[in-house]
């Protein structure tokens, strides 16, 4: 009898041993895992708000990088031509993220056109584990975030498993932990309607019309790396397959070049695809952009640029293609979606901001909750310091240092100021949840002179939410393309 | 595939099941399979000279038992006189000594010449050069089978003691295969004695929940030991000593300290594994380390570290040579020369040690620093061993209280101090860098390295990693402590003594701090097994 008791006591020990050392683990991972900042945040907002799509909504399905984000809004197509697309755009998203995204909306939407944003074909293929995250936080049981990673990891299984499993991919940030780490919660998402995040600031420059327009030239670019066309080619092949039309779109931005444009020109011809170019001359000129007031920096629309180049884009997609009316139908997650992003456009009542210290008189009215970090090597004026003050701020802001400063209504919830690395996470700000992490690469900015945007993703990033509507009111980037590259 | 990579991990977990589920009588064959396929998975092109060497010694093992049946059935005929029974006992041992020769040199001379091999290229290259060949031979062509000192001196102790009878062959050639390429032992030891494990293997393997769980905890604590020690110590030890010429001072000191516990936890720590392995299996290997680091003597030491190391060259070879015609023919040539008797001491006890010890340090590594330091323990050895007495009486007539605590911890430091001075004759990787760094630790006090910045830069570690290290270092003198003062009974049992909930939240907080501090995973680059390469 005793030795049976004791057999039981060792079986249950054994049992509860496991179970406990799978959840503390599980706990553990949880806690750990990179707290993103606010453009991968927004990058998961995107991705998993298009996995809440209803199974084969959408007709239209756009992807690429940032441009697409912040330059087409899919309530806007809704609400002009009845279209039910999705805009999944995800920050430097690499090409072959692209590819594998057109294989996963395959698995639960049917569309009949595809629209890729080309700016990708010139980006460099560094694969920070960051940008990876974008495309590999598809959804864990997705054989193609099996195949994407397999390819992006060359098969290694150990780093392959960071990406699945917390714990394995992010336990050296042990030493970095904060309490905003410890703080669990459901996730609320603000920001993305349908893929599109609302941009209402735009930046100073100087601009002309030669600064944007493109035209045919026997000089070509070649694509960073060969692959590319390689990826482009099975997506065009994929789309053959489903009977999908590709399309190939460029938005509009300051530094795209004549062979650029020539080389993708000839490229769209030889796939047999279309090529909507913004930036090519014709089409320049019928969208009618003002330099100053449409563009949040050298290459990203805000609000008002991207209604433009959506009203665009949906004019040629209905003239070309026969849609079902989605605002026809009664009942549609599409309706619902423009609702909520019409409220979130009435709420973005901030005054374009283009000076630092003209934010004072806003950010020091009760009504708002903000969330500010500074990358890297930034410049601060005696005036803009003093405006930091006013905003909360009580640390002595080191030029060379990141920093962060979290300020619910009147209250400073987090101030932070560090040569590494500064993550967090929390449930503040207006009901909303934010995400932020500053990398530890100090990367160059000048502050002061905002007119010289730099063309890294670094300088001062500010979003503001009203406390009464709990919507963000505006994004505001200073001397430094918007965290998004 | 080292036992901290994922796929080591994947293996066990099929590996476990795959022998569980299997009926007892055929789980040796899972184990064997298993172990095979574990050790191809790092090279197939090892597996000829391990099935080489085992099958040779197998053989060889069976003849020489042969001979024995043959020497006894002889020796059972009546009538035989003195000198006949002498004389085939003579001729017996004369074909076992010949077979036990052929086995030898044919496993010492694979041993030898992969280990030894990068020292001829050179003139190996001239020659064919000079005979109008290429001359292209490379060092980096030379296949080191893993394992190999491992596996070589378990069967070589298994051939000599079936030549000298201390128990009887194998008579399955897989069973003996399996006794050499168990994959528990085979990438760092400990180096097993066949009536051992042998005997283990052949005996019924059953599951046993109790044994199966201690396994499991002494496997976590050799991870604990691996990844959240050893690898983190080893990042601050190669900042340092990657910096050896920068005149470091103090830091160099500390690095060295470092350096010490750093080792004893990779080399324990895999031992603990191995163990823990083992024991899922229902397999008990021998104890490899038994708390080196309270050793009050360097003999002590040595039969604390690397047990069945020492024990391999205390029984095989300086046994053999300190009790063996050679020297006791010295003996009398050093009496009969009148030589006085503390000198003739001195002599015969400095020559097996000499022995034993250069070939310890040749085992250890090939290069002129582990001859050095073969040297080094040889000369320490032979000095306590030959001095023992008059120190003992000096002591005495000093009133010197040697049974005190304070004596007790002077004499582990000494011993402590002295394993340091071992290792810093190889770890910096070459003589000329031992002496740069010892230069610098003589000529540069400098304690400001560790107010001014210095520290830090040359460290690797942040002040997290620095704090999780010494607490962890400490965590592991503890351990050692209690166990000492707990002596046979092994910690694990102890806290098995313990309320249930005790053994389950130690595990589970050791497992969590695998997990979390642990150097692993694509961010980190974690450090092979040191002992992995002998």
């Amino acid at each position: 009898m005793k030795t049976e008791i004791k057999n039981k006591n060792k079986i249950i020990s054994a049992l509860l041993s496991l179970v406990l050392v799978l959840i503390s683990i599980s706990a553990a991972g949880e806690v750990l895992q990179n707290k993103f900042s606010d453009k991968f945040f927004l990058d998961r907002q995107n991705i998993w708000n298009f996995y809440d799509l209803p199974k084969n909504s959408i007709d239209v399905f756009v992807t690429g990088s940032s441009q697409i984000i912040s330059g087409v809004s899919s309530p806007e197509l809704y609400n002009e031509y009845g279209i039910a697309a999705y805009a999944l755009g995800t920050c430097s998203q690499p090409v072959r993220a692209g590819r594998y995204w057109l294989s996963e909306m395959l698995r639960t939407q049917s569309p009949k056109v595809f629209v890729y944003e080309v700016s990708a074909l010139y980006y460099d293929d560094k694969n920070p584990v960051s940008h990876a995250r974008a495309f590999t936080d598809m959804k864990n049981t997705s054989k193609n975030k099996y195949q994407a990673l397999k390819e992006l990891t060359d098969g290694d299984t150990e780093e392959m498993l960071g990406y699945y499993w917390e714990i394995y991919g992010y336990h050296s940030r042990w030493n970095e932990l904060d309490k905003a780490d410890f703080t669990f919660t459901d996730n609320i998402y603000r920001d993305s309607h349908l893929g599109f995040s609302i941009i209402n600031t735009a930046y100073e420059n100087n601009n002309t019309r030669d600064n944007y327009v493109v035209s045919y030239t026997k000089e070509k670019k070649e694509v960073t790396e060969e692959v590319y066309l390689q990826y482009l080619s099975e997506m065009k092949e994929i789309c053959d397959q489903e009977g999908i039309t590709m399309i190939l779109l460029k938005t509009p931005r300051t530094d795209w070049t004549n062979e650029e444009y020539s080389a993708i020109k000839d490229l769209a011809d030889s796939m047999g695809v279309e090529y909507i170019d913004m930036n090519f001359a014709e089409n320049f000129d019928r969208l009618g952009l003002g330099y100053k007031s449409d563009f949040m920096d050298f290459k990203h629309l805000n609000l008002y640029g991207a209604r433009k180049v959506t009203s665009y884009l949906g004019k040629y997609l209905s003239e070309n293609f026969t849609f079902e009316d989605e605002r026809l139908k009664k009942r549609s997650y599409f309706k619902d979606a423009y609702e909520e992003y019409t409220e979130a456009v009435k709420t973005s009542t901030m005054p374009s901001i283009q000076k630092f210290s003209d934010l004072a008189e806003f950010i020091g009215d009760e009504k708002y909750s903000f969330t500010l970090s500074k990358k890297g090597n930034v410049e601060f004026s005696e005036k803009d310091l003093e405006t930091l003050l006013i905003m909360g701020a009580k640390k002595s802001i080191t030029e060379k240092k990141n920093y962060v400063l979290i300020r619910n209504g009147s209250k400073v919830k987090h101030e932070h100021q560090s040569n590494g690395s500064i993550a967090l996470r929390g449930f503040t700000l207006g009901g909303d949840y934010y995400r932020g992490i500053i990398d530890k690469d100090g990367i160059q900015a000048k502050f002061q002179d905002a007119s010289k945007n730099s063309k890294i993703a670094s300088g001062v990033v500010l979003s503001v939410y009203d406390n009464t509507t709990k919507l963000k009111v505006g994004t505001f980037v200073f001397d430094a393309v918007l965290n998004i590259v | 595939m080292t036992f901290v990579s994922l796929s080591f991990v994947a293996f066990l977990f099929v590996g476990i099941a795959l022998f569980y589920i299997c009926p007892v009588k055929y789980r040796w064959l899972v184990l064997l399979g298993l172990s095979v396929w574990f050790y191809a998975q790092s090279n197939v092109a090892y597996l000829p000279y391990i099935l080489l060497s085992t099958l040779s010694i197998y053989l060889s093992g069976v003849v020489m038992g042969k001979f024995w049946t043959e020497q006894e059935e002889k020796l059972k005929a009546e009538g035989l006189s003195k000198d006949e029974k002498k004389s085939i006992k003579e001729k017996g041992k004369k074909k076992r000594k010949a077979v036990l020769i052929a086995a030898l040199v044919l496993n010492i001379g694979i041993l030898c010449t992969v280990k030894f091999a990068k020292f001829f290229v050179g003139p190996i290259n001239s020659l064919t050069a000079f005979l109008g060949g290429e001359g292209e031979f490379s060092a980096s062509s030379i296949i080191v089978p893993l394992g190999i000192s491992y596996y070589t001196f378990s069967t070589v102790g298994y051939l000599l003691d079936v030549y000298w009878k201390r128990y009887p062959h194998e008579n399955n050639y897989l069973r003996f295969l399996l006794y050499a390429i168990y994959f528990p032992h085979i990438l760092q030891g400990p180096i097993a004695r066949y009536n051992n494990l042998g005997t283990q293997l052949k005996g019924e393997l059953n599951f046993d929940l109790d044994r199966f769980m201690k396994g499991v905890q002494l496997l976590l604590w050799g991870y604990f030991k691996k990844l959240v020690i050893a690898d983190r110590l080893n990042i601050f030890i190669d900042g340092v000593f990657e910096s050896y010429d920068s005149n470091l001072g103090l830091i160099n000191v500390i690095a060295m300290v470092a350096d010490a516990f750093y080792i004893y936890a990779d080399f324990s720590g895999c031992m603990d594994m191995a163990r823990g392995i083992s024991d899922i299996f229902g397999v008990k290997l021998e104890l490899n380390f038994e708390r080196p680091f309270l050793a009050t003597s360097v003999p002590e030491f040595w039969r604390r570290w690397h047990i069945t190391l020492g024990a391999w060259f205390r029984d095989y070879v300086y046994m053999p040579v300190s009790t063996g015609a050679k020297l006791k023919e010295l003996n009398k040539k050093l009496k009969k020369a009148n030589v006085s008797k503390s000198v003739s001491r001195v002599i015969l006890v400095t020559i097996p040690v000499f022995i034993t010890w250069i070939l310890t340090g040749l085992w250890h590594g090939t290069g002129s620093t582990y001859i050095v330091w073969g040297f080094y323990y040889a000369i320490l050895i032979a000095l306590s061993t030959a001095f023992s007495d008059d120190y003992q009486s000096f002591l005495k007539k000093h009133n010197v209280k040697t049974d005190t605590l304070s004596w007790r911890i002077l004499r582990i430091i000494k011993v402590f101090c002295i394993f340091m001075g071992g290792r810093i004759l190889t770890v910096p990787g070459s003589l000329s860098k031992t002496k740069i760094v010892l230069q610098s630790i003589v000529h540069n006090i400098n304690p400001w390295v560790f107010t001014n910045g210095t520290f830090w830069k040359y460290s690797e570690l942040d002040s997290y990693g620095v704090i999780i290290a010494v607490l962890c270092v400490a965590l592991l003198i503890g351990v050692d402590l209690i166990q000492e003062h707990l002596g046979e009974k092994s910690l694990r049992d102890r806290i098995g003594e313990e309320n249930l909930f005790t053994g389950i939240i130690l595990t589970v907080a050791l497992a969590v701090a695998v997990f979390v501090y642990g150097i692993y995973g694509s961010g980190y680059d974690a450090a092979s097994f040191v002992y992995m390469g002998y």
